[in-house]
């Protein structure tokens, strides 16, 4: 490839950032495990006077049974409620007279809780913990059942149904894994399965995951590990451990044939979006198919941001992403068309691209920038402390282990340019999703079944 | 012996019963909340100056904990100096690193994306800024790109072209969210478009179809100078190591007369009777509420702590009056707050939430009831003044976690021209606030017969019960905030 004559200046600045060492991540931890199971991981940090105390279930959406879709985040809901020590309403209102923050959240495979306090605030913080995870049932209610679900209904109409574009991602997972699989169906969930959602529910899955032994809390900051082992045994020690669950499994996702949606919106621009089934998080081509989204849609440099949005002005924006989970994973990639232009056209583009990424492979100097930017983003994710305690136990909580942040970055520093080929040819060929989001009335502008005129 | 073995039996049981208190000393009583240790000091950061050749002030954080930089070079000039052409200054910062004379639009992305840094050019609405994070590593070849793009862009007319076109489609598409419109109208409605707080940032249609490429080289001619900034550092650096490579990377950008006052406070506008403007969103299934007034500059004086004590327990953290009652209480919504936007002049109070449509006007009836009751009838109660005064004592440390905040910090110290001691005493001032003090600050400020209420929903479904709640005249209007002609 002919550099164009200012390919020099670049070429110096290649100089300068190639010979450099490869940054090493250090985020020095101590695990241990309470006799209940509860396992806990403690990383000192005293740079801000501030601890972060994060705790993860390894309970999601996945887990849900059929009719009560969105249970396991309407219970996460349920836990800012008060439990029976620490009192109704309380769990906030304690946290922020602290100065500090909580919040929590919930994802088909795990929910998660947390608060960022003053580092003298650690012992509060353990005891608001320990009391939701050991006596939530004593403080429930139905009135507080009834209006978290109807905070929840809020949560999904804002940003679900009254966000331009907001089902499609609920589409995407129902067309892409079968009714079965655990990603199938929404973490916010369907209405009418929230409606149905009863206090037996909370009392059932109360009992059944949220105990120490199917948990993992990081403290991490400014706290001596010792005094964390102390407290943590205090107040988490005499918690009785729950019932043991088989891991989930699933079969790998296959698409027998290619999968076709419009679905209208009240939008102003259509929008693509494909999706191919490819490998869980942490498989080993899971960092070159990242690589081949950088590459694809991500920025101004990449394939498609330079056709279509940089040169042809068709587009208004691309996008592409390797989402992988710990059960599955899928390439996705979107584009919305500027007036004037159709999905096809879209559509097209992205499948030439494709294509051309699978017969040549990335550049050297592709694969350099995908490599800096990942370790860049490796250093700049440890700037808090929120950031390594959720970093930490999605390790610990899905691999067993709290440090893997050399061992992901040392993953993708080892792409090479036939891997990025490879994932290419070999995932991103076989049949997939397509879902055309057209506004209200325009069908006419959805992506039609190639060869096949509308 | 005998005696003797009393003594022994006497200490026996004295042991035994030290042994009893210090066991029941150490039982766990969930009961009871644990006390908190002593507050661990505030590590203010301690900020040390230079200045450039060509005059900019460069102000360096050093923190070594990651091996990273955060540069974000401040210009004192952003929206507010649009004058007649909305979003002026946004297209003259989006166009920054779309090209300088040297370097084309790729070549700027393709190198930035060689070091893995970020680099990126906002403007805003008193202030426009070019920020860098990048790995202390790649430092010096990052402030040369960061410096490109401030002293030599080429604002080139194929650049202005693309950006005019994607700026046209994404106007048009900022009316499928209901958030944005409410946020434009509500704006619009209670400074005037030709107030710099007004007028919508990105532009209008009108003025970004009419704005000239001799317009954005004349605002960056007039605004873009040393002498109109500050460059802020956060990280793994310190002032006499940066500063060779900053005369470097900014060599050749000069100094230069500012035309007008930039940081000249814009005027209050005047006061009006509470009314009601409805956009329709037909079957939107919330309808986005915005109720609020012009409110108060950032200033070091005694009422800017009182607000920022009034707003933590009105509208300001979950625990809020205004989220407990709208959410926690009703279930109307995922979250209600209120907020101040403070600026040079009296930036926007607004309190906010996207409600379930069916509970519109039972909203709007919580909301003007809380906006009122903390005025008098229900005056905040100590307890309350020592709650919201400890979140924002205890909570001040988190500002400077990362450097992005503690770069935040020392941007508005900049911004408003408050000196280095504004950090410490914040916390004086805070200290101070009582709940008299909120109450006399929320009388001052909030007028609940002088606010505007802007409503963006399905009008069908929320019209008649506003309309029964009697808040003030009327108006409809279409979703860039121009009166809808009665049908």
């Amino acid at each position: 490839m002919k550099l164009p004559p200012l390919g020099c200046a670049l070429g110096a600045l290649l100089l300068t950032a190639a010979p450099l060492e490869a940054q090493m991540l250090k985020v020095p931890t101590e695990t241990f495990t309470l006799p209940n199971g509860l396992r806990v991981v403690v990383h000192e940090d005293h740079a801000v006077p501030l601890v972060a105390i994060n705790v993860w279930y390894h309970v999601g959406s996945g887990r849900e049974v059929t009719g009560r879709s969105g249970f396991a985040h309407l219970f996460e809901h349920m836990l800012f409620q008060g439990s029976q020590h620490v009192g109704d309403d309380k769990h906030f209102e304690i946290v922020q007279e602290a100065g500090g923050t909580a919040n929590g959240s919930t994802t088909s495979d795990r929910t998660n809780y947390y608060e960022v306090v003053p580092s003298n605030f650690l012992e509060t913080g353990l005891w608001l913990e320990s009391d939701r995870m050991g006596f939530l049932l004593q403080a429930m209610t139905q009135a507080k059942l009834d209006n978290q679900r109807d905070v929840v209904k809020n949560e999904r109409r804002q940003n679900y149904e009254n966000r331009p574009y907001g089902m499609t991602g609920i589409k995407l997972g129902e067309l892409l894994y079968p009714a079965d699989h655990p990603y199938h169906w929404p973490t916010i969930g369907y209405p009418e399965d929230l409606t149905a959602a009863s206090l037996d529910d909370v009392k059932h899955f109360f009992s059944e995951w949220y105990n120490p032994n199917n948990a993992c809390l990081v403290v991490a900051g400014d706290v001596k590990p010792a005094e964390v082992k102390r407290l943590v045994t205090r107040y988490f020690g005499d918690l009785p451990a729950g019932p043991k669950h088989e891991p989930v499994t699933v079969k790998p996702v296959v698409l027998e044939a290619d999968k076709r949606a419009v679905l209208e919106d009240r939008v102003t621009l259509p929008e693509i979006i494909l999706a191919w089934p490819t490998v869980p998080l942490w498989a080993p081509d899971d960092p070159a198919l990242d690589v081949a989204a950088e590459v694809l849609a991500q920025g101004k440099t990449s394939h498609l941001y330079q056709r279509l949005v940089y040169q042809e002005q068709s587009a208004q924006n691309v996008t592409a992403f390797q989402f992988s989970r710990p059960l599955a994973g899928a390439f996705q990639m979107s584009a919305q068309a500027r007036e004037g232009y159709d999905l096809s056209h879209m559509e097209k583009a992205i499948m030439e691209e494709i294509a051309r990424l699978a017969k040549e492979g990335p550049t050297d100097e592709e694969l350099t920038a995908a490599k800096n930017s990942a370790e860049a983003r490796s250093v700049f994710g440890l700037q808090t402390l929120l950031g390594k305690a959720d970093r930490i136990n999605s390790y610990m909580t899905y691999r067993s282990q709290p440090d893997l942040f050399n061992e992901e970055l040392e993953n993708v520093r080892k792409v090479t340019a036939a891997d990025v080929k490879r994932v290419v040819q070999t995932y991103l060929t076989r049949p997939h999703v397509v879902i055309s989001t057209v506004p209200t009335g325009k069908k006419d502008l959805a992506a039609a079944v190639p060869g096949v005129q509308p | 012996m005998k005696t003797m073995l009393i003594l022994i039996g006497i200490a026996v049981v004295l042991a035994l019963a030290l042994l009893v208190a210090i066991a029941a000393a150490d039982a766990l009583n969930r009961d009871v909340r644990p006390t908190p240790g002593p507050t661990p000091p505030v590590a203010t950061p301690k900020i040390t100056r230079a200045t450039l050749k060509n005059g900019l002030p460069v102000w360096v954080v050093t923190r070594h904990e990651l091996p990273t930089v955060n540069a974000v070079l401040q210009i004192k000039a952003g929206a507010g100096m649009d004058g007649a052409k909305p979003g002026l200054s946004t297209m003259t910062a989006a166009l920054l690193d779309e090209g300088t004379a040297t370097r084309s639009s790729l070549e700027i992305a393709k190198a930035v994306d060689m070091l893995g840094a970020s680099l990126s050019a906002v403007g805003g609405i008193e202030q426009s800024s070019v920020s860098l994070q990048t790995l202390s590593k790649h430092l010096d070849p990052a402030l040369a790109l960061m410096g490109d793009i401030v002293v030599h862009p080429a604002f080139a007319s194929d650049e202005l072209e693309r950006d005019r076109k994607s700026r046209l489609q994404s106007l048009k598409q900022q009316k499928d969210q209901a958030t944005t419109i409410a946020d434009k109208v509500f704006n619009l409605v209670v400074y005037g478009e030709d107030h710099p707080y007004g007028h919508p940032i990105a532009g209008t249609v009108a003025s970004v179809t009419a704005i000239t490429r001799d317009d954005i080289a004349g605002f960056y001619d007039r605004y873009y100078r040393p002498n109109n900034a500050v460059l802020i550092v956060v990280g793994d650096v310190t002032v006499d190591q940066i500063v060779p490579s900053l005369e470097k990377a900014f060599a050749g950008w000069a100094s230069k007369p500012i035309p007008g006052d930039v940081t000249a406070a814009p005027a209050r506008p005047a006061a009006r009777a509470t009314g009601v403007y409805l956009v329709d969103k037909p079957s939107a299934a919330q309808s986005e509420i915005r109720i609020g007034q012009p409110g108060a500059a950032r200033t070091a004086s005694p009422d800017y702590y009182a607000l920022q004590v009034l707003n933590t327990a009105l509208g300001g953290q979950f625990t809020s009056r205004v989220n407990l009652n709208l959410r926690e209480r009703h279930g109307f919504t995922y979250g209600a707050r209120t907020s101040w936007a403070y600026r040079r002049g009296d930036g926007p109070f607004v309190a906010s939430a996207g409600v379930f449509t069916a509970k519109t006007d039972s909203s709007l009836t919580e909301f003007m009831r809380e906006l009122k009751d903390i005025r008098g009838p229900r005056p905040l109660a100590p307890s309350e003044a020592d709650f919201a005064r400890n979140a924002l004592l205890r909570g001040y440390p988190r500002r400077f976690e990362t450097p992005d905040g503690t770069a935040g910090v020392l941007a508005d110290l900049a911004l408003f021209g408050l000196p280095d001691s504004e950090i410490s005493n914040y916390l004086t001032q805070i200290a101070k606030v009582k709940s008299d003090d909120v109450t006399r600050v929320a009388s001052q400020y909030l007028s609940p017969d002088k606010m505007t209420i802007v409503v963006v929903g399905d009008l069908a479904k929320v019209r008649p019960g506003i309309e029964a709640l009697n808040l003030g005249t009327i108006t409809v209007l279409d979703p860039d905030g121009k009166p809808v002609v009665a049908q």
